[in-house]
């Protein structure tokens, strides 16, 4: 016997459908995956612990729609932006393993490579 | 099996900033992992350090704030894909500090992406990305179940 997820409608203004409608067309989402997404991150962004009735286990399409919804955006927010120089990226980021993100001024022994 | 990908903090600041030589790359990998069903990790201190790889860009000059607005918006996203960890950092530091080969405070750091992919190695295949060719070093010779991917930057965006 097939069972059925039990479901409640929620109305939304026009401006929340539209917002709902666009982020469906970016992310390839249904509209519930959208709103639990949007739920997910604002919890995340905010410090909120939901419950766990709240938050139930993810299920693997739940992650990978998570994913993508991250990957889409991450497109979108990269599109038409300029590219920028990676050249000291590395350098820095073994300053800050070195202390310098503490304050503390590495020799250029302790930064290594 | 779930692959377990962890990200380093050189991958995820060249997403962030859209650099020209390791964006590309970088994406690819993502994507591919991603299609293959993979679970994306980084430990806990990945935030610090981007943080400060960001700062440093806007203060030198090589981001514009509205750049390095663009940059943390980007890291918010990246946070987003990553599953919570169900330990925190407290959970590796005593394996990150056995990895500190060279015995200069930095491989702390370092180890502790190590011992993050070598702790999640246990549950199945794990794989380290990065575009840094000393934690592939130290995973080789002191943590050999873990796969590192050394990305290496293109030389067009």
């Amino acid at each position: 016997m097939q069972t059925r997820k039990k479901q409640t409608a929620i109305r939304f203004s026009q401006d929340a459908a539209k917002l709902v409608e666009g982020l469906k067309q970016v992310t390839g989402l249904t509209a519930t995956g959208v709103i639990e997404s949007a739920i997910r991150e604002m919890a995340q962004r905010r410090g909120v612990k939901l419950t766990p009735a709240e938050s139930p286990v993810e299920t693997e399409e739940q992650r990978r729609s998570r994913q993508a919804a991250a990957l889409a955006r991450l497109r979108e927010l990269n599109r038409n932006r300029p590219y920028s120089d990676g050249t000291n990226t590395l350098r820095y980021i073994h300053e800050a393993r070195a202390g310098a993100m503490f304050g503390y001024e590495p020799t250029e022994e302790e930064i290594g490579e | 099996m779930i692959p377990s990908v962890t990200l380093d903090s050189s991958l995820v600041v060249a997403l962030c900033t859209k650099e020209t030589d390791k964006e590309a790359p970088a994406r690819a990998a993502l994507d591919a992992w991603q299609q293959q069903g993979a679970a994306f990790y980084a430990p806990g201190v990945l935030v610090s350090e981007v943080l400060f790889v960001l700062c440093k860009k806007r203060e030198s000059g090589e981001l514009t704030p509205e750049e390095h607005a663009r940059a943390l918006d980007a890291l918010e996203v990246l946070c987003a894909l990553l599953e919570p960890m169900q330990e925190s950092d407290c959970s590796l530091f005593r394996r990150a500090d056995a990895l500190r080969t060279l015995h200069t405070c930095r491989d702390c750091a370092d180890g502790l992406y190590v011992a993050l992919a070598e702790h999640l190695s246990a549950n199945g295949p794990a794989v380290l990305l990065t575009f840094d060719a000393g934690q592939k070093r130290m995973a080789e010779r002191e943590a050999p179940a873990v796969t590192v991917q050394l990305l290496v930057p293109t030389s067009t965006p």
